[in-house]
């Protein structure tokens, strides 16, 4: 695992990388994380994220990918730092605040977290009820959505009936709903095959050329070799690299 | 709440999910509610019967003798003055009261024929030692439901009559009366509270049970960016729901207690229609109704808002 992170390092940087946008939409100052009993799980992260950028997080499992992106999207609070997304201290945020923020980022999560009990349609659109979205609208949005990730015949089903590879598909449909400013991605492609996680990140792909800022935590050195600009490489929750990937460097490690 | 059709057709959907648990806390808001309810009902019934007997109340009042005549001793009274007085004591012990003057001879008479076979010892008395007395009956209507203060205000009022020398009420009976009485309400009142405390910690308790089986979906909730009201909208719905369920069961249950149970245990301690209550109306029923809905609400706000307070 050490290996295939170290084969995507690129050089670390004292500054971020130059980037599409001009304003950051993320930043992290000297951000910490830890838990009593364990050692820390990031250690003094500073981090710009510019609006539209597609960033790759990398790193050996443990090294604090699901942890950074936890602290983006509020799911967290660091220990020290600051985590300011769309120019708000996350930490500052209280708990409406924290729910409105999370209706501007829409996350893959490693581990899916669709709501067992109701459809897929229903899992989708949970996204767009939050916001209050008008029911036909989301019936539209949602279906149309299915559509995209290829279930528009399951719309029906519990996440129970799904292969991994589809409720991985549900929760990128959901992620998507709510048309989000930046889109989290926890290893999207952990439970797929190489062809579904292609179609996978042609999705992310579609997203950031939409203009959605994209982060996707992943170790897997054949997705960061054909997809890869801008990598963040984690080791022991401390940055050691950040800058644009060598991809031919890269596929060739 | 901003998307109350969604909530409510989650809530249901969530009911269907989970009929067991749901069923289960109806049954307990039911079930103490009804306990609650039957304490109550049984406080009242007690109350009721103790207060019936101030409806038997009868007060008499002692005539003074009349006045020596200049020429000698004094001159007995005629029925007719008798019944004057009766009317005036009638009127003092207030609306629709009654008096009856009740002169020696006929009390005495009335005595013998209490005292049956024995009475004949009466004969032997050379002088009749029976006092004028005139019996006054307070107003069925007003005592049958008791109001025992009454009777102890007729016979203040009678006692200041001028002929009045002595007032017999059943003080000290009336007095155990009320107290007894105020026992059996408080007694009731603290059962009701503990009732209905316990059924606040089991519905509570079942509740957050149901809360804690589904904290992945609350959790998944938040992280898509529901707030603490949209997710605690669907379990607040879902408990109301459930307590109007237990409600209602509640409130038919309270029906069979008050028609069917209660005429039969009356009539089996022997104090037929005078242990029974007033008949609970259409506004008992909507508040057994409301309460379940209340409770399940309570207990649903509380769950969700402790296991929302854990999570981020």
């Amino acid at each position: 695992m050490k290996d295939e992170a170290n084969a995507a390092r690129p050089a670390a940087r004292s500054s971020p990388p130059p980037v599409r946008g001009s304003e950051p939409i993320i930043r992290l100052f000297h951000v910490g994380k830890m838990w009593p009993g364990d050692p820390p799980a990031l250690c003094d992260v500073s981090l710009d994220v510019a609006k539209g950028e597609l960033l790759f997080l990398t790193g050996a499992s443990g090294a604090g990918k699901s942890t950074l992106l936890k602290l983006v999207f509020g799911q967290e609070a660091p220990t020290h730092g600051q985590v300011i997304v769309g120019g708000r201290s996350v930490s500052r945020l209280n708990r409406d605040g924290i729910a409105r923020l999370r209706r501007g980022i829409g996350v893959v999560f490693q581990d899916f977290k669709l709501l067992p009990t109701r459809t897929v349609f229903d899992n989708v659109a949970v996204t767009l009820e939050v916001r209050g979205d008008p029911p036909e609208a989301i019936r539209r949005r949602v279906t149309s959505l299915l559509r995209q990730v290829g279930l528009p015949d399951k719309a029906e089903s519990l996440p129970a009936r799904l292969s991994g590879g589809e409720q991985q598909r549900v929760a990128l449909a959901r992620a998507l709903a709510g048309d989000p400013a930046i889109l989290l991605a926890d290893e999207p492609t952990g439970n797929l095959d190489p062809e579904r996680s292609e179609e996978i990140m042609e999705m992310f792909g579609a997203a950031h050329a939409r203009g959605t800022t994209v982060i996707v935590a992943t170790h897997d050195r054949h997705l960061l070799a054909r997809h890869a600009r801008r990598v963040l490489v984690l080791e022991k929750g401390r940055v050691v690299g950040d800058g644009l990937l060598d991809r031919a460097a890269a596929s060739s490690a | 709440m901003a998307r109350p059709a969604y909530h409510l057709r989650q809530a249901v959907h969530c009911l269907r999910q989970t009929p067991l648990a749901s069923a289960a806390a109806a049954v307990t808001v039911a079930l103490a509610l009804a306990m609650s309810a039957a304490a109550r009902l049984a406080a009242s019934a007690v109350s009721s019967a103790l207060q019936g007997y101030a409806a038997e109340a009868r007060i008499t009042v002692f005539v003074s003798p009349p006045a020596p005549g200049p020429d000698g001793p004094p001159r007995p009274r005629t029925v007719d003055e008798g019944r004057l007085l009766a009317d005036e004591a009638a009127r003092a012990a207030g609306p629709g009261a009654s008096a009856e003057y009740v002169d020696p001879e006929h009390a005495l008479r009335r005595l013998r024929a209490e005292l049956d076979g024995a009475g004949e010892a009466l004969a032997a008395l050379a002088t009749n030692p029976l006092p004028e007395t005139l019996e006054v009956r307070l107003a069925g209507g007003e005592l049958a439901r008791g109001n025992l203060h009454q009777v102890r205000e007729a016979a203040a009022r009678l006692e200041k009559l001028p002929f009045a020398e002595e007032v017999d009420w059943g003080r000290a009976f009336v007095d155990r009366l009320e107290e007894a009485v105020r026992l059996v309400r408080g007694a009731g009142a603290a059962l009701f509270a503990l009732v209905l405390a316990a059924a606040l910690f089991l519905v509570g308790n079942v509740v957050r049970l149901a809360v804690y089986a589904r904290r992945e979906e609350i959790e998944i909730l938040r992280l898509v960016g529901a707030t603490d009201t949209f997710v605690a909208a669907a379990f607040v719905l879902e408990g109301a729901l459930q307590g109007l369920a237990g409600g209602a069961g509640a409130a038919g249950a309270y029906a069979l207690l008050e028609r069917l149970a209660l005429p039969r245990i009356a009539s089996a301690v022997g104090f037929g229609a005078q242990l029974l209550p007033p008949p609970a109306g259409a506004g008992t029923y909507l508040a057994l109704w409301l309460a379940g809905g209340v409770i399940g609400v309570a207990a649903s706000v509380a769950a969700v808002a402790r296991f929302l307070r854990r999570i981020r």
